[in-house]
């Protein structure tokens, strides 16, 4: 095999595997410009293959994205660093967006009339007031974390703002293990 | 959330790619910015391309400018998974994901900023610099647009581990090599003004030895150097 024949080869496989992975993608419902990229740059493409496609953001998106970047702000003070690391923040974000998306899918459910009129739907409505309330409940939580952060930096004690964290992140496992229930 | 428009985001990416990277950690996140990222080094390295390859002027302008992209994009993706694999190795877990996005947004960054030093590059080469003198001042420019781009990736990994020099030398290591062979095997960039413009020259040697040749050859010290075949280039003259 001559080296210019071994280069070929290469990037046929290359391509081959993003035209792969590309397939993997536009078949999970993501964006043209998303999966040819992944002809050129398949391996950073590769979680997308792990979760189903985006789905539509919630009633809560926004305000779950503002808590958030509220809260990294406040934790990138000198006297909080290293109390709640990013990748705490990320799962807890993750977790909140994603009871958020089962909130968009249940009002996209009931939406329907069909639907609505299914006696299934008052189970739907009981099952989405209660997510929401814990939604609601874990952002206020976020906030009153961000509170907490601010007291750190002056008072220096830890414990409350790690007992909270995992207050929440336990509050929020609950409503998804509901959910899958 | 609202997403930032391409300029902002091509704003966002020079000034700060770890904001970037902090602020769109989802895998939704990852998808969306993906395309854009490369986007942003993909045109930057193209602009810069285009100047590298006014040198030699005519086809090989595009030739260089589809190239340069290239040469920014595959040494981060080749050694994306090895890197990850280096930074597990010293117990840091950083997400594969966060990793992906940071080596979009030190791409996207080393874009930017290649664009930004075309036109520095280019004044040169329209007063008929010395050809050494041009590959080495292509050199050091590449290197001084892509250094903070990898910098971007080294910030994006969590504190903690053991032995993290390790991995963070490994992972410099296996990317600096990448680049170069790359940038060998996808050679001419800046060809030589009494040669034949093409795409692509013939696989020989290795970046090392030429560039060692280039060197002393900028001052003047001309030598007999020839490339030769080792490994499966080898291989390739036997037969």
């Amino acid at each position: 095999m001559n080296a210019s024949y071994a280069t070929l080869v290469l990037v046929a496989a290359w391509v081959a595997i993003g035209g792969l992975t590309a397939a993997a993608l536009a078949r999970r419902g993501q964006p043209p410009e998303t999966y040819l990229s992944a002809l050129v740059a398949w391996p950073v493409l590769l979680p997308l293959l792990g979760e189903a496609a985006a789905t539509a953001a919630g009633p809560f998106a926004t305000r779950i994205d503002t808590c958030f970047q509220a809260l990294r702000a406040a934790l990138t003070d000198p006297g909080a660093a290293g109390v709640v690391s990013a990748e705490e923040l990320t799962l807890l974000k993750a977790s909140l967006r994603r009871a958020d998306a089962r909130i968009a899918m249940v009002d996209r459910l009931l939406a329907e009339d069909a639907l609505r009129a299914d006696p299934l739907a008052l189970q739907h409505e009981r099952a989405r007031g209660f997510a929401v309330d814990e939604v609601e409940a874990v952002l206020r939580g976020v906030v009153q974390l961000r509170v907490q952060v601010g007291l750190l930096a002056l008072a220096g004690d830890t414990v409350p703002v790690r007992r909270r964290l995992g207050e929440l992140t336990a509050r929020v496992r609950a409503v998804e293990e509901l959910s899958l229930a | 959330m609202s997403r930032p428009s391409l300029l902002t985001l091509t704003s966002q990416v020079l000034r700060d790619p770890i904001a970037v990277v902090d602020a769109h950690d989802t895998t939704a996140d990852l998808g969306w910015l993906a395309p854009r990222l490369l986007g942003i080094s993909g045109v930057g390295a193209a602009l810069f391309g285009a100047a590298v390859g006014s040198y030699r002027g005519g086809e090989q302008v595009l030739y260089a400018a589809i190239k340069l992209p290239l040469l920014l994009w595959i040494p981060p993706l080749f050694a994306l998974p090895a890197i990850h694999a280096a930074w597990r190795a010293c117990e840091v877990e950083v997400p594969y994901r966060r990793l992906a996005l940071a080596a979009l947004a030190g791409m996207a960054r080393a874009g930017v900023l290649a664009s930004a030093f075309a036109p520095v590059l280019w004044l040169p080469y329209s007063v008929e610099a010395d050809y050494h003198a041009s590959v080495l001042l292509f050199a050091g420019m590449l290197l001084l647009a892509g250094l903070p781009g990898l910098t971007a990736i080294a910030r994006a990994i969590p504190a903690g581990g053991h032995r993290r020099w390790m991995a963070a030398s490994g992972s410099l290591l296996l990317v600096g090599v990448l680049l170069a062979q790359t940038g060998w095997l996808l050679r001419p960039f800046v060809a030589r003004p009494t040669t034949a413009v093409a795409l692509f020259r013939p696989v020989e040697g290795d970046i090392f030895a030429s560039l060692g040749y280039t060197a002393a050859a900028s001052l003047g010290l001309y030598g007999d150097w020839e490339a030769e075949r080792a490994g499966l280039l080898s291989r390739e003259r036997a037969e």
